[in-house]
């Protein structure tokens, strides 16, 4: 999986005041274990990794898809 | 004797002097002028030669061949005419404007251009955008390239020459199927298959879209090109290594006829931005179109969905394979596969990141045999992990040695190049080849520039290997 940017990390945390580096990184280590599981032949475990990805997302970085819409269309403009 | 090499510029009968003037050099404006001379009273077989050097003469001048004539050091007759032997372009699919187009010959140098001439004589260059000893590839024939039928030929300000061919250019459509390089004619080469995504796949709706990608060809088109220029220029050669990427065969296929539907989507989406490879569909989907995929890329078009992952190739365990050493232990690497490695991408991916290569990095790596994976991060996806080690405390020591594959033993970074590992982390990385920045598998957007990362030393060697098995069987 692509790794996160990281102009693109401290924008996360500049628009979330509670969140961490170590937040971020848990985030991205489930979502590395995640996405290299076949959705549909591990569906099981790519699932119990979605839910706990999910949470902290909801919980810590609920700005995240506004936030890296706007992060790649700067990117693309450039 | 003296010689003197080029190409013949002019040609020029003197009737009075019964002579024939050749101007000889790389370009017209730089020339030396030679002769061949008809005498009067010379014999019938030293006039037969005297024709058979015009002949010779004429016949490069007219396919634009380099000669080598050899006459007196202070004359300039000619004596003798040799044409080397010209290199041989082949036209892997037939030019359409605004469709990939791919040659093939030996040798094809850098600086090499297409040379396309109509039946009215009028020429137009064309630089490729990908160049490698054995293919030049356009990622969009230009329009202007003449229609209908005409020649090609290749050609170098550095001498490079081949013969021209026949071709026949046509408007449009662009094909659904594409072969951008065939690789060896054997009944199973080696196959990449890239692809447009036909539709995505939304799991938590069960929902299919079509995708985005399909309306713009033209983006897929430099994709595609940003994809084979990661893979095949970058510092890290793992896929070219020793002209070894003559072992793949490269295919295109971009077929916006069909409907958003399960049999039809290589990729979904996962909030909040996530791109994955739907690989259970992608050996089938090749091989409606005649491929077996080894690697399959699907190239998507949402503009919120576009951090790219992958999934590991599914090694076919029932066939032979070439059996390799990991700190003692045996592992094979098998020849064929069940399920090709895979990875979808955005096709917004810039032409200044590695995100392809990184991909590969995954999907070139089986569970089975040992699994390539993000060093970005700390954890790992457990089993046999090639890039990965990790130590029973995060204060404990980082080993001097990594591992030893098939005997030889590989360093352990010490450092994680100037990123440091943080001091909570357990895991460590093997050497680095290039130790002034990241690993290709850890956060490349360390790197300056971003493309100019490699693997460490022991992965570097390990996709080497696991390649070749592939490539050679």
């Amino acid at each position: 999986m692509d790794p996160l940017h990281p102009a693109f990390r401290d924008l996360l945390k500049q628009a979330h005041p509670d969140l961490t580096d170590a937040i971020i990184d848990r985030y991205e280590e489930l979502t590395a274990r995640q996405f290299l599981l076949d959705p549909e032949a591990d569906a099981e475990r790519f699932a119990a990794l979605d839910r706990e990805r999910q949470r902290i997302l909801r919980e810590y970085m609920p700005r995240y898809r506004e936030l890296w819409q706007e992060f790649e269309e700067r990117r693309r403009s450039r | 004797m003296a010689t003197t090499t080029g190409l013949v510029q002019q040609l020029k009968w003197n009737p009075a002097l019964g002579a024939v003037f050749a101007w000889i050099g790389p370009t017209p404006q730089d020339t030396r002028l030679r002769y061949v001379l008809f005498r009067r009273d010379e014999s019938s077989p030293h006039r037969s030669i005297r024709r058979n050097l015009v002949f010779g003469l004429t016949m490069a001048q007219w396919f634009r061949l380099p000669v080598v004539v050899t006459h007196g050091d202070g004359d300039a007759e000619i004596s003798t005419l040799t044409i080397p032997p010209a290199a041989r372009l082949y036209v892997v699919d037939r030019p359409i404007h605004l469709d990939f187009f791919s040659v093939t010959a030996d040798g094809i140098p850098g600086d090499a251009v297409l040379v396309f001439t109509s039946a009215g004589g009028a020429t137009t260059q064309v630089v490729p955008d990908l160049i490698r000893p054995q293919l030049a590839f356009v990622a969009k024939l230009p329009t202007t390239v003449p229609l209908g039928p005409g020649t090609l030929r290749g050609t170098s300000a550095s001498g490079w020459s081949t013969l021209p061919v026949a071709i026949d250019v046509l408007a449009g459509p662009p094909r659904v199927k594409r072969v951008i390089q065939p690789g060896p004619s054997k009944p199973n080469p080696f196959t990449f298959v890239i692809a447009g995504d036909p539709a995505l796949w939304t799991p938590s709706t069960n929902t299919y879209a079509a995708d985005p990608v399909m309306a713009n060809r033209s983006g897929y088109h430099d994709s595609v090109l940003y994809g084979l220029r990661n893979i095949l220029t970058l510092p890290e050669d793992c896929f070219r290594a020793n002209d070894r990427d003559v072992h793949i065969r490269f295919v295109s296929i971009f077929d916006s006829s069909l409907s958003a539907s399960d049999q039809n989507s290589l990729a979904y989406t996962s909030e909040p931005n996530i791109i994955g490879p739907r690989r259970s569909q992608m050996a089938a989907f090749a091989r409606r179109y005649g491929e077996t995929a080894d690697l399959l890329f699907a190239v998507t078009g949402d503009p919120i969905y576009t951090r790219a992952s992958a999934n590991l190739t599914v090694d076919d365990d029932a066939r032979p394979g070439v059996t390799f050493t990991y700190d003692g232990a045996s592992h094979v690497h098998r020849r064929f596969t069940t399920a090709p490695g895979c990875a979808a991408v955005p096709w917004t991916a810039g032409a200044a990141d590695p995100t392809w290569l990184h991909e590969l990095g995954h999907a070139v790596s089986s569970t089975a045999s040992g699994s390539i994976f993000d060093l970005y991060v700390d954890g790992g996806p457990g089993g046999f992990q090639e890039n990965k080690k990790f130590r029973a405390a995060a204060p404990d020591p980082i080993p001097t040695s990594f591992a030893a594959l098939d005997g030889t033993i590989y360093a352990s970074d010490p450092t994680r190049d100037a990123l440091g590992y943080p001091p909570e982390w357990r895991s460590y990385h093997a050497q680095l080849l290039d130790a002034t920045r990241p690993n290709l598998m850890d956060n490349f957007w360390y790197s300056t520039p971003y493309t100019a990362v490699r693997f460490d030393g022991l992965t570097h060697r390990f996709v080497i290997d696991r390649l070749s098995a592939k490539f050679f069987r």
